[in-house]
């Protein structure tokens, strides 16, 4: 399952599930590339880049069904606003897009 | 040669908003007005009337009783905030011969307006802020603009709409870059000519900033948080695909840290499909 992370958390070998892009819709990193934290965290920070999609983690919290769901809907939600969140606020944004989502699907 | 942004900014011909409202805030700028006074006013306009029962008797307002009368009405309401609904029920009729073109369906650019109304009429509600109707008012009313291009321009203002997917841009860019001048610009010449109140008005000329004069205000604040979660929900359509980034800025003095997201959504999601069955006809 795709994964949002830190950019803090990136290790070696994580593969990114979305293609990154800077503000002026730059792309920076392409979907699919196998990061490497010497060189790619250098260009997430230089452009501000807070978090980004990585795939193939498996997390015990997403053993659930519904779990799961929720986090596809999630990363739609994040791909659809096109932007980072930054702080606590940003976040409340998307949980209420968020829960609009899981509501249609229940 | 006159250029398009000259026309833009010479146009006075605005839209008039119907009589009822006019004669209703005469009414209500003498001291010695009574309810029964302005309930005849608005009672003169049966569709108005009508509307107005159902508004007050929608979710919006949540009131434990059901108002029969306009009279009643008016009490439950008071007066500057009946001047505020009644502008609410009739902007929407005052453009409703207005062709626009593929690129900004009326009924679904409504539905976008009266979600950021009804959005920022909630986050006020949270905040304790009493003056809700100036939100709700003011959440229908951000886009006019957008309007009032057409009514201008025709189907010359597509141009913006075509420069927006092209460069995957914000409206009110392609806007400037094509023709000079924003929708925000516009709309608050409107609503200047309209005499809409000061705070309104800002929030139309300043909700894509969020801010006015680099300055909070909790009105503009409100109705530019509505703006981006309106296109995320997908409630109506503003003409534009972009969802804009939050300003920063604007937490310095907002936080939606006590905000219960089940309960929020639930009720606004209840407020903006009464609002729309009320007020699109």
């Amino acid at each position: 399952m795709p994964k949002e992370i830190h950019i803090s958390e990136i290790t070696d070998k994580d593969t990114l599930y979305n293609t990154v892009t800077n503000k002026y819709n730059q792309v920076l990193l392409k979907k699919g590339t196998i990061l490497n934290t010497a060189s790619h965290l250098k260009i997430l920070k230089t452009w501000g880049i807070e978090s980004i999609v990585i795939e193939g983690v498996l997390d015990d919290s997403l053993n659930d069904d519904s779990d799961q769901v929720d986090n596809e809907l999630r990363l739609q939600v994040i791909e659809k606003l096109g932007w980072d969140r930054l702080n606590d606020n940003d976040e409340v944004l998307l949980d209420i897009i968020l829960e609009s989502k899981i509501t249609k699907v229940s | 040669m006159e250029s398009i942004k000259e026309k833009i900014e010479q146009f006075e011909d605005f839209p008039t908003l119907p009589t009822v409202y006019y004669k209703l805030v005469d009414a209500l700028s003498d001291n010695s007005t009574t309810i029964k006074k302005i309930s005849d006013i608005i009672s003169t306009d049966i569709a108005l009337s009508f509307k107005l029962l159902k508004i007050v008797n929608s979710s919006i307002y949540g009131l434990s009783t059901k108002v029969r009368t306009i009279d009643k009405a008016i009490f439950h309401m008071g007066f500057r905030e009946l001047k505020n609904i009644i502008l609410t029920s009739t902007v929407i009729d005052v453009f409703s011969n207005l062709k626009t073109s593929s690129n900004l369906d009326l009924v679904t650019f409504w539905r976008h307006s009266i979600a950021v109304g009804v959005i920022s009429r909630a986050l006020a509600k949270l905040d304790g802020k009493k003056n809700l109707d100036e939100y709700l008012l003011s959440g229908i009313a951000h886009d006019i603009g957008k309007l009032i291009f057409f009514q201008i321009l025709g189907n010359q203002y597509d141009a913006a709409f075509i420069f927006a997917k092209r460069n995957n841009c914000d409206l009110a860019t392609a806007e400037e870059e094509v023709f000079g001048i924003n929708h925000m610009e516009i709309g608050y010449k409107v609503a200047n000519n309209w005499n809409l109140d000061k705070n309104i008005a800002n929030s139309i000329k300043y909700h894509s900033e969020g801010l006015v004069d680099s300055r909070t205000n909790h009105l503009v604040t409100s109705i530019h948080i509505a703006n981006i979660l309106a296109k995320g929900l997908d409630w109506g359509i503003s003409g534009n695909n972009i969802i804009e980034k939050p300003n920063s800025k604007i937490w310095l003095k907002k936080s939606l840290s006590n905000l219960d997201v089940k309960d929020f959504y639930r009720d606004i999601n209840e407020d903006y499909q009464q609002a729309c069955e009320i007020l699109i006809v």
